[in-house]
């Protein structure tokens, strides 16, 4: 396997790194109201690493959708549900997460290295590429999407209503 | 979007069960809107039967199609699945009573069901991971919706939890899958597995595929994936239950069957061993619910248990798809009523809370024959007692079975061990039934309606044993 | 650049997310924490789509609004459990039911 690291690479893994510190302070803190704001730069960093390997199309609609509406949701639901104050877990149960989280990250770890696959990013995204995959046959996707949508108006217009 | 309008119109016209239901849940929750809770029943009734009706009509013609460039086809396949799972929906109403029918009930579980219908016919992974996504978020909603007791609660939370996890294993196992092949469609899934180019990418297909089946076995609550599903089946209202056990879990389950025979069926040539680790996982989940089952009090958990259980029997076509595949389709159908029905009678005796200890059975043949002789029956059929559907499909699926091979033929027997161990909790509670007890606050909620569906399920669960082949699944085309 | 190196590098993202999922007993850090999990996931698609092709990107699209979509349901779900429960806390809610029985 080569590793050849160039300039690219190294921002890459910059940028993952911020996302990462960003997400671990996004899961210590305590109060659930900082840990949406650590969202905020787990988001922006994660964009920056999308658009580093040119997948701006992906970055745009992954930072319009998450930090424009998700997180909005998130910070307006801490605000409604009170405390916000999260009681840190017990030894037993954060280490035994802790175990089943390693072993499934393990597992994809251990089988993407033994690869002998040669992957090489070397693609720019391409707007009518796009659109072309999302308006051909694909086009059933929105049809399911759309009944997706609907069932989540149902359900949370309903869940989130006060009980008479 | 639409290249072939012929095309479309047929799509139109050969999906008209998946279509008929979308419109009935806009239909219903209009008329809902408007407290005519009981017009909105049996409009759902009626999109309900139509489109079990057409679904068998065009079982009886024979449909084999593909849309829009195989991504989604109608086939035996699809057709026998969507009248399990229909079959499961309808009873789901059935057990529904007032209190239910007057909350957004009705209208979530009919665009639940529709994107079940969608997951059997698609063929493609991104089509999947769409469909069953749909499929769950109404049944979130379903389950969270009764706010009566901390039961429910737990119910809704773990099941969301452990539902979130799936969606991302399985974003996680269709990103892996779509690197090594470059499209997510099951024939190109299935030709480049066929081709020489397979080899530098046999790591991201058996990485994808481990992802895929560990999401798709909390859907389909495979053992150790099931913890989830005891806990919901109970908590939640006894006629959802009644949809989980049934509808949820099987779109779980043939969704594993289509892509194991489909995208995946040359991968068992190349690496053996998911073979062995699918027999794990069938084995493991015969033998652990069987005996957690022997100890329980409550009849919801019960049937919780024996449900994963039957999954686990169920899970013995994944071990060998190309031989026992046909089968499934057969056994889906049976233990689709035998479990309705038997979740249908707990609603009857002792309503929808998690609340049914084994005593609310006692003297039930006395109280309520019609009851006792349905919930016999369905648990004979489950536990596999000969004159009845569950023999049938259980005997001829481990005949199958066992005919395959050693690693078959043990599977074969352990599946039978636990099927022997399982006729004891079901005689169990069957023997409660004729015990006399002076328990005089046992309520029974008697209706025609629930009347009609237990002699219609007992009818079939005599009759389906002597025509198991015309629920024999064809492969599906892809 | 090398892929493999994208790929291997997501994951400490994906542990961090799967972690607060099973650990975290606030519900809606839970949902934060599928929220990071997922940036994991559309990492990799991304990735792989500057690997492969612009079917990745769709992909990955598609994939955000249904991880949206579910995170809409979860906080509805958490406001409805904060309304009648009075707590968010997953455990505490545990140790009422246990009381109840």
């Amino acid at each position: 396997m080569d590793l050849a690291v160039d300039t690219n690479t190294i921002i890459y893994i910059l940028a993952i790194a911020w996302a990462t510190i960003f997400s671990f302070l996004a899961i210590k803190t305590k109060d659930v109201l900082y840990s949406a704001v650590f969202l905020v730069g787990m988001y922006v960093s994660a964009a920056w690493a999308l658009i580093q390997i040119d997948a701006w199309f992906l970055a745009l609609i992954y930072l319009f959708v998450n930090a424009g509406g998700v997180l909005v949701l998130i910070i307006f639901a801490a605000m409604l549900t009170r405390p916000t104050i999260d009681i840190p877990p017990t030894r037993r149960i954060s280490l035994a997460a802790l175990i089943n989280s390693s072993l499934v990250v393990l597992l994809i770890a251990i089988l993407l290295l033994i690869s002998r696959a040669q992957l090489t990013t070397s693609f720019t995204s391409n707007f009518s590429a796009i659109i072309q995959f999302l308006f051909s046959n694909y086009g059933i996707s929105l049809l399911i999407l759309s009944v997706a949508v609907l069932s989540i108006y149902l359900g949370a217009i309903y869940v989130a209503s006060e009980e008479k | 979007m639409i290249e072939n309008y012929q095309d479309f119109q047929n799509f139109m016209y050969y999906f008209s069960p998946f279509f008929l239901l979308l419109v009935g849940s806009l239909v219903v929750s209009v008329v809902s809107l408007f407290k005519r809770f009981l017009a909105a029943k049996i409009l759902s009734y009626i999109f309900l039967l139509f489109s079990l009706s057409i679904t068998i009509y065009f079982m009886y013609v024979n449909v084999n199609l593909l849309f829009f460039g195989n991504l989604v086809a109608v086939d035996n396949f699809s057709l026998i699945s969507w009248i399990a799972l229909i079959l499961g929906a309808i009873f789901s109403f059935a057990s529904m009573g007032d209190d239910l029918i007057q909350k957004e009930t009705q209208p979530l579980l009919l665009l639940s069901l529709a994107a079940s219908l969608f997951v059997v016919s698609v063929r493609d992974l991104l089509l999947l991971f769409l469909a069953i996504e749909t499929s769950v978020f109404p049944a979130y909603v379903l389950v969270a919706q009764f706010k009566r007791d901390y039961f429910s609660l737990e119910a809704t939370v773990k099941f969301f939890v452990f539902g979130v996890l799936a969606t991302l294993l399985f974003a996680y196992g269709l990103a892996v899958i779509y690197g090594a092949v470059g499209a997510t469609s099951f024939s190109s899934i299935n030709s480049f597995i066929s081709s020489s180019s397979v080899n530098n990418y046999v790591n991201f297909i058996i990485l994808g595929l481990i992802l895929l089946l560990a999401s798709l076995a909390i859907k389909s609550t495979l053992v150790p994936l099931h913890v989830w599903a005891i806990d919901t089946y109970q908590g939640s209202p006894t006629s959802i239950s009644v949809f989980l056990s049934t509808t949820s879990k099987l779109t779980g389950l043939f969704s594993v069957a289509l892509i194991l025979v489909t995208a995946f069926r040359n991968l068992f040539d190349i690496e053996p061993f998911i073979r062995y680790l699918l027999a794990i996982l069938a084995l493991v989940t015969m033998i652990l619910p069987n005996v957690a089952a022997l100890v329980q009090k409550n009849i919801k958990r019960l049937l919780a248990y024996s449900s994963v259980a039957h999954a686990g029997y169920m899970s013995l076509v994944f071990v060998f798809p190309l031989e026992t595949f046909p089968i499934l389709g057969f056994y889906a159908v049976t233990y689709s009523i035998a479990k309705s029905v038997s979740f249908l009678v707990t609603k009857r005796i002792s309503g929808e809370g998690s609340d049914s200890p084994y005593n609310n059975l006692m003297s039930l043949f006395k109280l309520d024959p019609l009851a006792a002789t349905t919930f016999t029956v369905a648990l004979l059929s489950l536990a596999g007692i000969p004159p009845f559907a569950g023999f049938m499909a259980k005997f001829l699926l481990f005949l199958n079975t066992a005919f395959t091979g050693n690693l078959g033929l043990a599977l074969a027997l352990v599946a039978l061990i636990m099927s022997g161990i399982s006729v004891y909790y079901y005689a169990y509670l069957i023997r409660l039934e004729v015990i006399e007890s002076n328990n005089e606050n046992i309520s029974i909620f008697k209706n025609s309606e629930m009347d009609a569906f237990m002699i219609i399920s007992i009818i079939a669960l005599v009759i389906l044993t002597f025509f198991p082949s015309y629920l024999y699944y064809q492969f599906p085309i892809f | 650049m090398n892929a493999l190196i994208a790929l291997i590098a997501v994951l400490p993202l994906f542990l961090i997310g799967v972690y607060g999922i099973l650990a975290r007993r606030h519900f809606i850090r839970i949902i934060i924490s599928v929220e990071i999990a997922m940036s994991a996931v559309i990492l990799t698609i991304g990735t792989f789509a500057t690997v492969t092709s612009s079917f990745g990107e769709v992909l990955g699209v598609l994939v955000i609004i249904i991880i949206a979509l579910e995170a809409a349901l979860g906080l509805a779900i958490a406001i409805e459990m904060d309304r009648t429960y009075k707590s968010v806390d997953i455990l505490e809610i545990r140790k009422l039911k246990e009381e109840t029985q």
